[in-house]
């Protein structure tokens, strides 16, 4: 009797432990456990000072107010950065005429380098084969180590050399409202998906 | 004594820093040398204090059923891809691992083992083993990286090893079966 009790019990627990471990028996992965949580709790898109394709310095405090979509990259990258590029120029052109005509555009394009070798020659090369067009799509990159690791760390981002002198990385589109916090973050191949979350904004 | 020597010393020389990134780097030395080496490490605590507490503990692990099924949930939490990957990212997770697999995993299958009844040990490896060979073919098929902190190519050589010690565990009990225990 006393067993069945202690066996009961730790069934009990086993369960409600393996729940509390897959956020609800949602999350086998810490990458989807990461999206869960951003698309839940919408943390604060951290301030950082970040240095754009031109060598101009700014916070990513200064862009509130605006709705930003970002991605992370390396400039030599040939593989899935290249597709978030492309995400960003498809998701640019195919905007409604409406907001890209007003004098101050609404939605700010922002690839943001995790890599430190990657230089302002090296933004300004992507920049080019990407055709983003400074001011309306910001390359950036971070110029403090600190900085860098608190700012991945704080969106879940986790890169780990690829052993070919490149990475390996969870790509994937952030989209920050106005007020500067984290609306929610799109698989890489969802472009049409933040399309529809942009454009569906009143 | 010597016992209990070996567990201190297999935990402490997992838990030097150079040791853990050592094991942490790989998918495969992490889940079998790291967390292998924990279980061990609990599993030999657990025999010595079985050894004095036993009659205590006994009559709440009748056959060894509610004791293994604490180690069987302990091992389903620290095998998601979930827990590894906080692991190597969050200190907290590093050190609940260093607690839990010794402490919930190795050490209630000390208590229970010499309990559970020959059928029950059949049950337990033939559904361990048919697990290490589903979670192999697994790793190796999924198309996606499920650690954000390892490469496809190490989740694809994990499978391999782990659908190994599966098959080996399997030919294993059977030679145990068939050969040793009919010996006696």
């Amino acid at each position: 009797m006393r067993s069945l009790v202690a066996g009961f019990l730790i069934v009990v627990i086993g369960v409600a432990g393996l729940a509390w471990v897959t956020d609800g028996f949602r999350a086998v992965l810490l990458e989807t456990a990461r999206r869960l949580s951003i698309n839940a709790e919408h943390p604060e898109f951290p301030h950082v000072l970040v240095e754009d394709q031109l060598g101009i310095r700014l916070s990513t405090a200064d862009l509130r107010g605006r709705t930003i979509v970002a991605t992370f990259m390396y400039s030599r990258c040939a593989t899935l950065c290249t597709v978030t590029g492309t995400d960003i120029a498809w998701l640019q052109h195919s905007m409604p005429a409406a907001s890209q005509s007003q004098s101050s555009p609404t939605v700010q394009w922002l690839s943001i380098s995790f890599d430190e070798r990657d230089d302002r020659a090296a933004l300004q090369d992507y920049a080019e084969r990407h055709r983003a067009r400074w001011p309306d799509w910001l390359v950036v990159r971070i110029p403090d180590a600190a900085d860098r690791r608190r700012f991945l760390r704080a969106l879940g981002v986790v890169a780990i050399p690829d052993g070919f002198g490149g990475f390996t990385h969870n790509a994937a589109l952030y989209l920050v409202g106005p007020d500067g916090r984290v609306r929610s973050v799109f698989d890489i191949d969802a472009a049409p998906a933040v399309l529809a979350a942009l454009t569906a904004k009143p | 004594m010597k016992r209990l020597a070996g567990a201190a010393a297999i935990w402490i020389i997992l838990a030097l820093p150079y040791n853990r990134s050592l094991l942490e780097a790989k998918l495969v030395t992490h889940q079998f040398l790291q967390l292998g080496g924990l279980a061990l490490a609990g599993y030999l605590l657990g025999s010595v204090l079985r050894q004095r507490c036993d009659s205590i503990v006994e009559p709440y692990n009748y056959r060894g059923v509610p004791g293994l099924l604490l180690t069987v949930f302990a091992l389903l939490i620290w095998l998601l891809p979930r827990s590894l990957d906080a692991s190597l990212l969050d200190s907290g997770w590093e050190i609940a691992k260093f607690v839990t697999v010794p402490l919930l995993i190795g050490l209630p299958l000390a208590f229970s083992w010499p309990h559970v009844t020959v059928i029950g040990r059949g049950f337990v490896m033939a559904n361990f083993a048919a697990m290490l060979v589903t979670m192999g073919v697994l790793y190796r098929v999924a198309p996606q990286r499920l650690c954000t902190n390892y490469l496809i190519e190490a989740q694809q050589s994990f499978g391999a090893y782990a659908m190994a010690a599966g098959v080996s565990l399997a030919i294993g009990c059977v030679y145990y079966v068939l050969a040793v225990s009919r010996a006696d």
